[in-house]
């Protein structure tokens, strides 16, 4: 086959992401050098990012297994900016490590190469190759400082638990198969929905099983609190948005494109994963006592929240959910940036205590107030830009009538604030003996800052963002 | 445009306060009597009937939401005690915060915008945002700058408010989802869904989502329980602007929100809900009765008080409304200045408890005298705006459901009680030998003095404010 231009310039995004890969590595080769390697795999990212306006000019398209339209390409956006946030914040995050660093820059790109190619698959065999590259990618980032056992049992759990759940899509995509002939994801989504022999049931759920594994969502969260407690703040961060981000938008477009309405057998299951998430998450970000897992707790219910906007499944709810997702995945970055400069590899290890926070916007206002707008827009509070995410999603599912996961979403927020303030209490008491904490490298300072106004403008200028995506999502 | 400034006068004094750290208090003063010579400038130059002004701009158009405010005479009011009260609150922080000074007025400001936008706010996006918008302020003042139990005060106000609010939200995204599938029209607009309630229990539904979120805030008798821990751990500002105009807004959502958009609903729950009202009367004197903090005795009072304000609405008669709301301007202004004396007196002596004071009156002649009126305006002694407000309320009350008038009149008598008790035992009996605290600066005079002037001049003259509220109440009561 030959690649004509539309061709070369739909694989652009995906394209330089790989090359930015190669770059990184070739760096690293040559000449080891941390800063300039943050610095090549973000250049490049941006790079990446920017090219999607060449490859809108030719979207919707389709190439390779890849279609690139209005939706792939802006949650390919998004994740290659978050991954560029992600980068610069490891970047400070790893200076105080005794190994190597150049290489986490590097892992850091492959796995968002995945995460590209999982939201622009259109194929079964597109899907698995990106999100195993992704979670190939993972595991390394998830146990990079080989020298702490918490990271290394993070790492560990997430390779036995993500193959696993890998192994589960994989065989309910075997049996969809063997029942339709079906490997194109569209058809696949449809063939679940619809599903009414054994075999294909059987399918359609372990398909589930295996989204709900890499969402997260109740009750196959278990691994989260233990795999964000313990892994790098950065790779944390990573996981709760790059790798969910990818994910979501792939079930965005083919569960809410099935229309799996109310009735289907796909949409009941969907909705008892998505209430049980709120509650699971609310329940373990209360009983929480780190902030690393508090805001475990909070991933696993804002996917819950996010799902009851695909399950809503109109136009307006896909908008409403990926402003939602915008929202969400700002603010878990801004605040796990913060927890990763607060709590530096070298320390005693369970450095994320809430007490380690105490005093923490007097000690470092910055640090401070960032962390205290991204809880409170986790919340779900003006001015962030969590309070109108949340009443765009709210809405989204009462015109879809889900009014029963509506009020389990209010009902949680209610329950879910409890966490979020605490924490914020904490950061706001009076400064303890503990002020020695490094001061945050500028760099890293300026992401996080930026992070923040950004939930700050959407939460009260929410319609550029929305323009964006109503023109991007249609 | 008008309406805008309002709104962004206070936030932005606080900006400039967080800028100016020791002037802090001068910088939100000035700002806060800017706003109220506009909202005073917009009466002077009112149009003859129908709204005083307007403005409406795109907010969000995806939603349909819109930054819609407007003003009639209701609302007009409750600005100007919003800058009036306000006002107080910056004037009691002069001596007694000392500690981020800036961040405190910054904090002060950001309330006082979200307490201003939701008396303007004709989209209920905009009053939903604002509703959520008054807690992160308050609940900072109450953490950072209260008192021993602050933390847990704090929590329980946000958590207890939220939770309101969140039902709020609920109700009012229903209630656009009908309005929208009946005319194809996605709008948070007021007066688009004026009419557009649903009839039957559906409606009633909705309209307690409204009421839970109002009656939180009111504080209506069972869900009160955040309020005596938030008065009495948060600073005095804050105990000023938590009485003196949180409350106000579970009030104001009542007569503007709650009725106009559900009249069925509210016809069919209103005796019910002046029972809680007259219930909350009697239950809220009698806990004052029992205190023995003195902030925690004038938050028990609030409790009573506004008691009033739930009857009178419900009574959805003309007279009712009335009593209501001169009942929140004057319990806005009266507690407001029982607080800023307890955090005077707490600033001198250290203490809140009533057991270690007594005859403060030949120390601080200023403040017993002080004291004295705003709380004989408490107790409704006729001639101050209380009685003019009680007296409505429950005569509004006796056309509606009379049995329900006569309990609540037994709230005037226990008033007069835990009044009388509190400035006996503070202000009269023997003087202490220590000499008591110092009396009021000639600053705190001048304040406390302009609001009980404005309490004598609602108690004997309040026909101007009675006629100004008039077009907005006759949409509640229909008469």
């Amino acid at each position: 086959m030959t690649l004509e231009r539309n061709d070369l310039l739909a694989l652009l995004p995906a394209g330089l992401t790989a090359a930015t890969v190669l770059a990184a590595l070739a760096w690293t080769a040559l000449r080891r050098s941390a800063g300039a390697v943050a610095a090549v795999s973000a250049a490049g990212l941006a790079l990446a990012g920017g090219s999607i306006a060449l490859a809108a000019g030719a979207a919707p398209h389709r190439v390779l297994l890849l279609g690139t339209d209005g939706f792939s390409l802006f949650f390919t956006g998004v994740l290659l900016a978050l991954a560029i946030a992600v980068d610069l914040l490891a970047a400070a995050w790893l200076e105080n490590l005794a190994e190597d660093r150049e290489e986490f820059h590097v892992v850091l790109a492959l796995a968002t190469l995945g995460a590209v190619v999982v939201v622009q698959s259109r194929h079964f065999a597109t899907f698995l190759l990106g999100l195993e590259t992704l979670t190939v990618g993972l595991y390394t980032l998830l146990a990079y400082p080989r020298r702490q056992t918490d990271a290394l049992v993070a790492g560990f759990r997430y390779l036995v638990l993500a193959g696993a759940s890998s192994a589960i899509l994989v065989f309910g995509a075997a049996l969809l198969y063997r029942e339709t002939g079906a490997l194109e994801l569209a058809g696949m989504a449809r063939a679940a929905a619809t599903a009414s022999s054994p075999g294909a049931v059987a399918g359609a759920a372990l398909f589930l099983v295996g989204f709900g594994f890499k969402l997260a969502l109740a009750p196959f969260h278990l691994w989260t609190a233990d795999v964000y407690g313990g892994a790098p703040a950065p790779a944390a961060a990573f996981v709760a948005t790059v790798s969910k981000g990818a994910v979501l938008a792939v079930l965005l477009r083919f569960v809410a494109g099935a229309s799996a309405g109310e009735a289907s057998g796909l949409g009941i299951a969907l909705a008892i994963l998505a209430g049980a998430s709120m509650f699971a998450g609310t329940l373990l970000a209360l009983l929480a006592r780190r902030v690393k897992r508090i805001l475990a707790g909070s991933s696993i219910a804002n996917l819950g929240y996010l799902t009851v906007g695909v399950l809503s499944a109109s136009a307006v709810a896909v908008r409403a959910t990926a402003f939602y997702f915008v929202a969400y995945a700002a603010a878990t970055v801004a605040a796990f940036g913060v927890v990763g400069a607060v709590v530096r590899p070298g320390g005693d290890g369970d450095g994320d205590d809430l007490e380690d926070f105490r005093g923490l916007a007097w000690r470092r206002p910055a640090a401070g107030a960032v962390l205290g707008i991204a809880l409170l827009s986790l919340a779900g509070l003006p001015v962030s830009a969590g309070f109108l995410a949340k009443v765009a999603l709210a809405d989204a599912g009462i015109s879809a009538s889900r009014s029963t996961l509506v009020l389990l979403l209010v009902g949680t927020s209610v329950i879910g604030l409890y966490p979020y303030l605490r924490v914020v209490a904490t950061i706001l008491a009076p400064a303890g003996s503990a002020a020695s904490a490094p001061e945050t490298a500028s760099l890293s300072r300026l992401v996080l800052v930026a992070l923040a106004l950004l939930v700050l403008a959407a939460g009260v200028w929410p319609d550029p963002f929305l323009a964006l995506i109503r023109l991007s999502l249609g | 445009m008008i309406l805008l400034a309002l709104v962004l006068l206070p936030v932005a004094g606080g900006l400039l306060a967080l800028a100016a750290r020791r002037r802090a208090p001068a910088v939100t003063m000035a700002s806060l009597a800017a706003g109220l010579a506009v909202a005073l400038g917009t009466y002077a130059a009112r149009p003859g009937g129908g709204r005083i002004a307007e403005v409406d701009l795109a907010w969000i158009p995806s939603l349909g939401a819109r930054i819609h405010l407007a003003m009639d005479g209701l609302s007009l009011v409750m600005v100007v005690l919003t800058f009036v009260v306000g006002l107080l609150a910056a004037a009691s922080t002069v001596a007694e915060v000392r500690e981020r000074p800036g961040l405190f007025h910054l904090c002060l400001g950001l309330c006082l915008t979200g307490v201003i936008l939701v008396f303007l706010a004709f989209d209920l996006l905009v009053l939903l945002f604002a509703w959520e918008l008054m807690l992160v302020p308050m609940f900072l003042l109450i953490r950072i700058w209260g008192h021993e139990e602050r933390v847990r005060a704090a929590l329980k106000f946000f958590v207890y408010t939220q939770a309101g609010g969140l039902l709020m939200l609920v109700a009012v995204l229903v209630l656009r989802a009908i309005h929208g599938r009946a005319t194809g029209e996605w709008t948070f607009d007021y007066d688009a869904l004026l009419g557009s309630s649903p009839g039957g229990a559906a409606g009633m539904w909705l309209f307690l989502g409204f009421v839970a979120a109002f009656a939180v805030k009111l504080p209506a008798l069972p869900v009160h329980g955040w309020l005596p821990d938030a008065h009495t751990e948060a600073p005095t500002a804050g105990s000023i602007v938590l009485a003196g105009l949180m409350l106000k807004t579970g009030g104001y959502g009542l007569i503007r929100f709650a009725v106009p958009l559900f009249p069925a609903a509210a016809a069919r729950a209103a005796p019910w809900l002046m029972g809680i009202g007259a219930a909350g009367v009697i239950w809220g004197a009698l806990l004052a009765f029992g205190q023995t903090d003195l902030k925690r005795l004038v938050a028990y009072t609030s409790v009573s008080h506004l008691g009033f304000v739930l009857l009178g609405v419900f009574a959805l008669d003309p007279a009712g409304e009335q009593g209501a709301v001169l009942q929140m301007l004057c319990h806005g202004l009266s507690t407001g200045g029982l607080f800023f004396l307890v955090g005077a007196l707490q600033e001198r002596l250290g203490t809140r408890d009533i057991g270690r004071m007594g005859g403060f009156f030949a120390g601080a002649p200023a403040m017993g005298g002080l004291a004295v009126v705003f709380a004989l305006a408490s107790l409704g002694l006729p001639g101050l705006g209380n009685f003019v407000a009680e007296i409505l309320s429950l005569l509004g009350a006796f056309r509606a459901v009379p049995w329900i008038g006569v309990v609540a009149t037994l709230g005037l008598v226990l008033s007069v009680g835990y009044s009388l008790r509190f400035t006996g035992r503070v202000f009269f009996g023997r003087p202490p030998e220590s000499g008591g605290p110092r009396d009021l600066a000639a600053g705190e005079i001048l304040w406390l003095g302009g609001a009980a002037a404005l309490l004598l001049f609602l108690g004997l003259w309040p026909a101007p404010v009675i006629r100004l509220l008039a077009p907005a109440l006759r949409v509640v009561a229909g008469g």
